[in-house]
């Protein structure tokens, strides 16, 4: 019996080869015992690179006895059937990359599964996980109460910029160019975007409002250098969300929570790279403490937590809370995608 | 003329007055009685008080931190000075940074009408959102350009944020946030995809120099910039267009300014209702 919790990984891509392989390296007691993809030459270079077996089919990975663990990295509309199947087939847990679902239903039905088969799934929300992050939780919890502003920005240079220093990616996707950019594209590029990328903190952003249920749009549109802008108001809270593509080298990923006597700032590190965890200040007008940086981020924080699941260390998430995640991301990406769709329109009969 | 021109020394009991005369001894010099120049505060109907000044004889008037005032005031003030050849200097907080000069050429590299310009203001909450969005409103025309439309999105005794478009087409968007946590500060920022530019500033009041970061496919570079409070600046420029006879734009650029707080905070939304994501 191996002394190492077996992983099956479900999508060769970038992120499986620059995240979590890696990652991998720096939390003991895993063995990546089968791969999956969908292009034969990824999947085989990528099974070679940790010595496991390599599959084309899904399912492979998932009846595979020696898969304790299975990792869905596969595209998003995959994802929930993936889940479904892990759960069903009695694994010890499922860590999922964002989003879980790519619709209400999808979540519920994973829940459902969940349930039914007490396998615990894990999303791969790495900031959720973030040292930095959880010290500021710990010290200074209190502003996921009194907040009234936040501020959740990130300026992103291109990812192989980071992908290519955290290891050496094979078979990377070419990403579609060009055609007709309508209404109907620019509705899609905004849901994309929030689905896509947005949704990283999304969770941490409704961690600050269990009213979430009530958000209001007050404004969502497509950055004409690319990137989205969009203003949130949920009960009392103002909500400020954006993300801005750059070809200049210097990344930004900041979440600031202010309130009317203290406020939070957590920057965290730039995706795919190591480059330790979130640096979390907080101030109270003229002083300021400091939480972090601390030696590992996110990443290694989410499989620190997954080793801790199966050891029977640490007690599953709450399926529910996950599915609330997702149902927020969902529910605001449709509402702004609508809003930019209209105003796209209304924009074009304007100026015909 | 002489390059000294004389101020009264009841300035010196306004701080917001004195940061800038008392540190220019070489071009203002306290004397009772009449004056070449004044200065005073923006609250209440200060134009009237600026119009009385050159009526009785100032050759030139700075005014701080002036607030929406009288429309009546304003006309009153504009043919006064016309009249009299007078100079005025609004000094309108960040706006008169003397670090905008040394990022103007940053700024107008990048202020095409693709980029993106974003700028944020924090400030106490006892701040007014008219005298907040005014203050703005001239910091994006004094670093980029003058705001032409504007919506606002939200206003509440937290902030507010406005979406809009810059003269030249540029797409805008402002926001304040006001809290006791945060120190008075103001940011400009130009984003185009190759490059951008970004405008830290502090506290208007101090003299700790703001900071400037111009980012591209190279790196980041961090010009220097001066040790000066804007209200010294405000009254060099006073100065040099008194001794020079030059005359100031200072006033249309405030009643339009003026103009855009007042609509812009009377109408609100530019939408019914916002949508709930349901």
């Amino acid at each position: 019996m191996s002394s190492t919790t077996g992983v099956g990984i479900l999508g060769c891509g970038p992120v499986t080869q620059a995240i979590h392989l890696p990652t991998l390296e720096r939390v003991p007691g895993f063995t990546v015992v089968h791969v999956m993809d969908v292009n034969p030459e990824v999947a085989a270079a990528v099974a070679s690179r940790v010595g496991a077996a390599w599959s084309l089919d899904a399912d492979e990975v998932i009846s595979d006895p020696a898969v304790e663990v299975v990792v869905v990295c596969s595209p998003n509309g995959f994802h929930a059937e993936q889940v479904i199947a892990a759960c069903r087939a009695g694994k010890k847990a499922v860590l999922c990359e964002k989003p879980l679902a790519m619709s209400e239903g999808e979540a519920g039905a994973i829940a459902d599964v969940s349930r039914e088969t007490g396998v615990p799934v894990v999303v791969g929300a790495m900031h959720t996980f973030d040292p930095g992050w959880l010290a500021a939780l710990e010290n200074w919890g209190g502003i996921l109460e009194s907040a009234h502003t936040l501020r959740y920005s990130i300026t992103l240079p291109p990812n192989p910029r980071f992908e290519d220093f955290a290891t050496d990616v094979v078979g990377r996707p070419i990403l579609g160019q060009g055609g007709k950019f309508d209404a109907e594209a620019a509705a899609g590029m905004m849901a994309g975007s929030i689905m896509g990328l947005a949704i990283h903190d999304l969770p941490l952003i409704r961690m600050f409002c269990p009213d979430w249920e009530s958000t209001e749009v007050l404004s969502a549109q497509i950055i004409r250098t690319g990137g989205y802008l969009i203003h949130l108001r949920i009960g009392s809270r103002s909500i400020r969300i954006q993300g801005v593509m750059t070809q200049t080298l210097e990344p930004e990923w900041r979440l600031e929570a202010i309130a009317d006597d203290m406020a939070l700032e957590v920057a965290f590190p730039n995706s795919y790279v190591h480059a330790g965890s979130a640096l979390a200040v907080l101030r109270r007008g003229d002083t300021s403490e400091t939480a972090g940086p601390f030696a590992e981020n996110g990443y290694v924080g989410e499989w620190a937590y997954v080793a801790d699941l199966v050891a029977g260390r640490a007690e599953p998430i709450p399926v529910d809370r996950l599915v609330d995640d997702v149902t927020f991301a969902l529910r605001l990406a449709d509402t702004a995608s609508s809003e930019v769709r209209d105003r796209f329109t209304a924009e074009l009969e304007a100026h015909r | 003329m002489s390059a000294i021109l004389t101020i009264s020394p009841a300035e010196r009991a306004e701080p917001r007055l004195r940061l800038g005369a008392a540190v220019l001894p070489s071009s203002f010099r306290y004397t009772e009685g009449d004056t070449d120049v004044v200065g005073i505060l923006g609250d209440g109907d200060w134009a009237q008080r600026a119009a009385d000044a050159v009526e009785q004889g100032a050759r030139g008037v700075l005014v701080v931190d002036p607030g929406l005032g009288s429309t009546e005031s304003l006309v009153r003030l504009r043919a006064v000075l016309s009249r009299r050849s007078a100079a005025l200097v609004l000094d309108r907080g960040w706006a008169s940074s003397p670090s905008l000069d040394f990022a103007a050429e940053e700024f107008d590299r990048l202020a095409a009408p693709s980029a993106l310009v974003e700028s944020r203001l924090d400030a106490s909450p006892d701040a007014e959102a008219s005298a907040t969005l005014l203050a703005h409103l001239a910091l994006v025309r004094a670093s980029v350009s003058p705001v032409r439309e504007l919506r606002m999105l939200r206003v509440d005794a937290t902030g507010y944020d406005a979406l809009g478009t810059l003269e030249g087409g540029a797409d805008v968007n402002l926001s304040a946030i006001f809290s006791h946590a945060l120190t008075q500060a103001a940011t400009v920022r130009i984003v185009r995809p190759e490059s951008t530019v970004l405008l830290e500033l502090g506290a208007v009041d101090v003299a700790a120099p703001g900071r400037l970061s111009v980012l591209g496919r190279a790196g980041r570079r961090v010009p220097l910039l001066p040790f000066e409070t804007p209200h010294r600046g405000a009254w060099r420029r006073l100065h040099a267009a008194v001794t020079d006879g030059t005359t100031t734009t200072d006033l249309d650029a405030f009643v339009d300014d003026a103009e855009l707080t007042q609509e812009a905070l009377s109408v609100g939304g530019f939408r019914p209702g916002p949508r709930v994501a349901r």
